[in-house]
This record gives C-alpha cells, structure tokens and sequence, in this order.
C-alpha cells in the first residue's frame, strides 16, 4: 500500500528520512506495475516472505528476492545485498507491493490480487500475530485488505446476472444474417442461465451438505468422525461444492458441521500435533494426492500451506513428520491450540487458494 | 577553446579537434566529422559508475559510543529491532538501568534464560560503565555512572545490545538520553521534535527515583510524571497500547516498597488510556544480600518485548455475520425468477 510507506518504513528506520520513503515508495510503484509479468508462483513467495520472513530456500523465493533487491537497488544502492542485512527492508517493500495490489482489487477484483488474498488469509490464519508491535500493524492492515480483496470477488463470482425478457410475439426473422443475431443473442442468454444455474448449484449443493451432515468424501457423517477428521472432511467437501473463492459465509457453514452434534469438551482446542494424530492414511491421501499441485505448492510454500505439507509428509514416511522441521519451514508450532473449527478454516482455505493458482498456472 | 569543443572527443588518433577545434580528415567543423562524438555522456556514465561504486564500497565504521537513528539501520534493515525509549528526569537512574542490563548480559546473568549475541556498542557501555569498573568494593558510590552526554546534542543516541532466548534473536535499541531532554519535553511542548523516534518505539520506560518519589519533594515528581504522561499521550501521540513501564529506581534504598504517590502517578497514566506496569528496581544493590542486583531490570525489558498482543490469530467471531443486522450476503434469497417465493 503505497499510501502507507512511510508508516510500514518505520519496522526498519525509527525516523524515516524523506529519501528513503521516497526510493521505497518508488520501487513499490514499480514492482506493483512489473507484477503481472513475474509467474503466479512470485505471488505466494511475497505472501511467505512477508508473513514468514524471507529465508532465501527454493527458487521461486530466490527469484523473488532477486526481483525486491534489484529494483529496490536502483533507488537506494546502498541496501545490503546480503539477505541477512536486508531482509526486513524486503520484507517491507513486499508488504507495500502486496498491499497496493489488493487495494486496487478491492473494487474491481483481479485474479492474480484474489489468489495473493487467499494465500495470505491461509498463511496467517492460524499463525500467531507478531509481537513486534509495528511488524504485526502490518500483517494486521494487510488480513484486513486481503479479506475484503476475497469477500469482493466471492461477491462477484456469485452476482446474479439478470435476463432479457424474451418477446411473448414470434420474432421476424427475414434473413439468414438476422438468423444468426438471434442465435448468437439467444446462446449468450443460454450462457449465462448456465451461469446463474451454477450458482444455484453451488446452494442447493450446501443445503444438501448442512441437512444431511454427511460426507460424501469420507462416506460416513459428520457426527460418527473424531473431530480431527471431521474438520478435514468438512473442509475438502465444501471445497468441492464451493464456487472459488468462498465466501465468509461458508466458514460458518464448515463451523456447523464441525461442531454440530458434539459435546462442548470435544470441541475444545488442541495442539496442531494431537490433531494430526488423529489422521490415517486416508486422511493424508485425501488432503494431498501424490504429485497432486497441492503437493507441489506445499513443498514449495510451506508457510501458506502447513496443514497439506503435513499431510503431504505423513503420506511420506508414512509417520508423524519432523516437528522439528516443520517449524523450521513454516515458522508455526506443533503445539499451537487450535479448535477443530480453526483447523478445518485454514484446510479450506489452502484448498480455496491451489484451486485458484490452478487457475492462474493455467 | 569554445565549450561544444571540449564537451567531444575525437576517436581518431592523433586528431587535435578537441583542442585545436581543427578537424585532421578535413571536416568544415569537427562537428560534422564522423570520428567526432559527444564524451559527455560517458564521462557521466563513468562518474556515475564510480559514485555507484563508492556507495556500494562504503563502509561505516562506528566508534561504538552510540548508534544514531540512521546508523542503527546496520541493525534494523536485517532483522527487527525492539526500539526501547528510556523517559526520566536528571539522576533518576537510566543509564544505571542500562549498565545494570550490559553487566549481567556481558556476565551471562540474565534471568530467564537470556543470553548476550551482540552489540553495536560495547565501547559506550563500557565508556559509561568504567566509574563501576574503577570501584574497588566496600560500599557503592555516591554516582555509579556518568551523566549521559550526546556526541550529536539534537538527536538521540541508542544503544546496542542484542541477546537471545531459545532460538528467538532479539535486538534491542536502548535510548539513552540526558534527563534534561525529559524535564524539557515536560515544560516545553516545542521540544517534542526530538522524541519523534518514540513513534517507533516498542516500549517505554519511564524512570523515577524512588528515594525522591518518598521524600520532601515527591508531590512536585507526581505532577512532573503526570505531565510526562500527558505529553506521551497528547503531545508526541504516541499510540496507548505502547507497552509503557513505570520503573522504580533505587528500590533497594527503600527496602523494595512501593511509594505510597505510585497510585497516584499509575492513575494519572491509566485516565489517559495508557496501560502502565510498575517495575520496582535495584540495578545497583547497596544490600545485595538482601536485594539482589538487577533486580526488576529483566522485568521491564521483557514486557516491553512481550508487546501488546490483543488476539493470537485471525479473529474468526469479528468476522462472523451479525445475524441481527443482516448484512450484505453473496447468497440470495430463494426466490423465483418472478419474484415469488419458493420456501
């Protein structure tokens, strides 16, 4: 968010000199106008860089890295070219980068913009805010700018498209010419009644899933799973019967059938670790396929998806995984509480955001 | 020669052009040559090449007294610094507070598991320390430490001290200021400018004496902290959830007692939004055997570090519908395409 360079400069310089707001804000400029040539891949290395921290592991992150440095270098040479000596100072222009990005999606939702929202609401979902007063004014501006950038473009993916009243009367039609009008007027109004048919899929779909509590992935109902599993199952049927990106609402429906017909200790939170062993094989199969784009992603970005690397990694050695790594990799805890409800959240969302990458690598 | 002469070179060897304006393949003017061509340009070029490469080359190297706010971007632009602001009037004990925090960091006596990394400025800890060094035991005296003095009197200086808990690195960037830059901002609202890095601080640590906050002139100390307060709040504008402390100083000289004013002074604090922890503090024991050193130092740096946290994760209930003030929904209402309703 370009607007607030010199406010997010301050997680680097305690008094910010003009010219360094000024470079800054200008490299911003350019990155933001240079982004849409950079791949999809360059969007999630932004949002792991900025909620994570930059660490300079995997190609995307180098390239990444590569691309803030040289461009912030032409406006302030004097920036280390050493990551440990400047990796704040990427870390701020990223923000400002991402943050321009999805202030401008807020009115006109662009593709790239919802898959860099989704990406940051999964990795900050159940990552601790961060103590560092300034730093955590940064990541709590951008979930709020992410948030909206997703609520506007579930918005638009479900807005009703109105159709024309056919004329009650024959129409005339003289020649072949006006024949194909017609036909071409007619096929687009077939369109979008298809389109408007997909949408009311997509609620007929929920209002069968909230009735029935039951989980065609898993077979069985909601109530008769361990919570655990409940929430994996939750979250991978909705994400099938979902337009992308879901909207709010659909959290609150994963919330239902998570907690519906439990009892309260049940629900309570637990660490990230008892979760997962709550999990068979089924479950680390289901969640990430083998050589499946989740997979690859997670290998990739761990931080925006731990609960697919998890899997991807049970599935793997067929065991628990390194916490010890896992922590390394995502900067997350294994003993993070987290109710199932919570669990289930960020599943969907990693889920929301490999679907629209599919999309964007397309 | 004319100037356009002298700002083109001849790439013709031998050619006098640029000096005699003559052109040797016999051009009417060297201009119209081919050979002859601008070396503005690349002497710029090189100039600039040069200049980049002074930059990229330069190297500060500090004394090590002190960092100002621009050197301290050695720290900052890596990784986060915690900007810690140390408020009080003249001998109140800040720069004990900060020599108490270096000697048990340099000793590996930090509570809590802390331990030393680094530090940007051991020569001014020890430069400020060397009155402690000299004492040859027996009881303390009368001034520990020397009265802090800036290399550059307009702006602030920090000092550096890096440590660490587990695996979590943490840079702190202590202030240390005159206490006559705190009695100014009290009675001078137009001194405020040079506090402005307390916008970016993590923390505040306000200092007062305790000795002086039990004796004759302790009410005039109440209204000089309220003041304090209210210049934090109103004239700085620094933000309320700032992690503030109110640091007791010298309380191994009153047997570890809060003053019965605090109340007063944390009320005044609290009436402005502010959320104040009182720290009692003994940098230096006179009774060690019965107030051990240190004491109340690692307490106050680490609520500064501990921040203000309101809400560990995304806060999914602020972001729940309000189901008696139905909003906007992307979900329609089952309705049929005329209008009429279907349920």
């Amino acid at each position: 968010m370009i607007s607030k360079t010199f406010d997010w400069y301050k997680i680097v310089s305690a008094t910010p000199r003009s010219e360094a707001v000024e470079a800054r804000t200008k490299a911003a400029t350019e990155l933001t106008a240079s982004l849409p040539e950079k791949g999809p891949r360059t969007l999630l290395a932004l949002v792991q860089g900025i909620t994570a921290g930059f660490d300079g592991s995997g190609s995307s992150e180098v390239d990444t890295v590569e691309w803030l440095l040289r461009t912030l270098k032409q406006h302030d040479p004097a920036i280390s070219e050493s990551l440990s000596e400047n990796e704040l100072e990427l870390r701020c222009v990223a923000a400002i980068t991402l943050g321009e990005l999805l202030l401008k999606s807020k009115e006109d939702p662009e593709e790239s913009a919802t898959v860099a929202a989704a990406a940051f609401v999964s990795a900050t979902n159940m990552r601790p805010l961060p103590k560092q007063h300034y730093l955590r004014e940064i990541i709590e501006e951008l979930s709020g700018l992410a948030i909206d950038a997703l609520e506007t473009a579930a918005n638009a993916c479900r807005k009703r498209i109105d159709l024309k009243i056919l004329q009650d009367s024959e129409l005339a039609v003289p020649d072949l010419p006006a024949a194909k009008e017609v036909i071409s007027q007619l096929q687009g109004q077939i369109d979008y009644l298809e389109q408007n048919a997909i949408m009311d899929r997509e609620e007929i779909s929920l209002f069968w899933f909230i009735a029935t509590g039951f989980s065609q992935t898993k077979k069985k109902v909601f109530s008769s799973l361990s919570v655990s599993v409940a929430a994996v199952y939750a979250a991978l049927d909705l994400h099938l019967s979902l337009l992308i990106p879901a909207s709010l609402n659909c959290f609150e429906i994963l919330a239902a059938i998570v907690e519906g017909k439990r009892v309260a200790e049940s629900l309570k939170p637990i660490p990230l670790s008892e979760h997962a062993k709550e999990w068979s094989s089924e479950e680390w199969d289901s969640i990430a396929s083998a050589d499946s784009l989740d997979a690859d992603l997670a290998s990739e970005f761990p931080a925006i998806f731990p609960v697919i690397w998890i899997a991807k990694r049970m599935q793997e050695g067929r065991a628990l995984p390194n916490w010890t790594e896992f922590k390394s990799l995502t900067r997350l805890q294994k003993n993070a509480n987290l109710t199932a409800t919570h669990l289930g959240r960020q599943l969907l969302n990693e889920k929301i955001t490999v679907s629209l990458m599919e999309g964007l690598l397309e | 020669m004319n100037s356009p002469a002298q700002k083109s070179v001849c790439k013709k060897a031998d050619c006098t052009a640029t000096t005699t304006g003559t052109c040797l393949l016999g051009s009417p003017t060297p201009q119209e040559c081919e050979h002859y061509v601008p070396a503005v340009p690349e002497q710029t070029e090189e100039r600039e090449s040069e200049k980049t490469q002074t930059l990229q080359d330069g190297r500060t190297f500090h004394t090590g007294s002190e960092l100002g706010t621009s050197d301290t971007l050695q720290i900052s632009s890596g990784s986060y610094t915690h900007v810690v602001g140390l408020m009080g009037p003249y001998n109140a004990g800040k720069t004990c507070f900060l020599l108490s925090l270096y000697l048990m960091a340099s000793r590996q006596l930090l509570p809590g598991g802390y331990l030393f990394k680094r530090s940007l400025t051991l020569q001014g800890f020890e430069d400020r320390a060397h009155r402690l060094r000299e004492w040859q035991g027996g009881s303390l005296p009368e001034q520990l430490a020397d009265h802090t003095s800036l290399a550059d009197e307009r702006r602030p200086g920090f000092l550096h001290l890096g440590i660490a808990k587990n695996d979590e690195r943490i840079d702190l960037l202590l202030s240390d200021l005159p206490g006559e830059w705190t009695t100014s901002l009290i009675n001078r609202a137009e001194t405020a400018k040079r506090w402005e890095f307390l916008k970016r601080a993590d923390g505040i640590i306000v200092v007062l004496d305790g000795t002086e906050l039990i004796g004759n002139k302790r009410f005039a100390h109440v209204v000089s902290a309220k003041h304090l307060f209210h210049r934090i709040k109103e004239t700085l504008r620094i933000s309320i959830d700032i992690p503030l402390v109110i640091l007791i100083s010298k309380a191994d000289e009153i047997q570890m007692k809060e003053p019965a004013v605090i109340g007063e002074i944390k009320q005044s604090a609290v009436e402005l939004g502010l959320a104040p922890k009182v720290i009692l503090c003994a940098s230096f024991s006179r009774k060690p055997a019965v107030v051990p050193n240190g004491v109340g130092v690692v307490d106050a740096v680490e609520h500064v570090i501990a921040g203000t946290l309101r809400k560990s994760y995304i806060n999914w209930e602020d972001l729940r519908p309000d189901r008696n003030n139905t909003p906007p929904t992307p979900f329609r209402l089952f309705k049929s395409q005329r209008g009429g309703s279907c349920l």
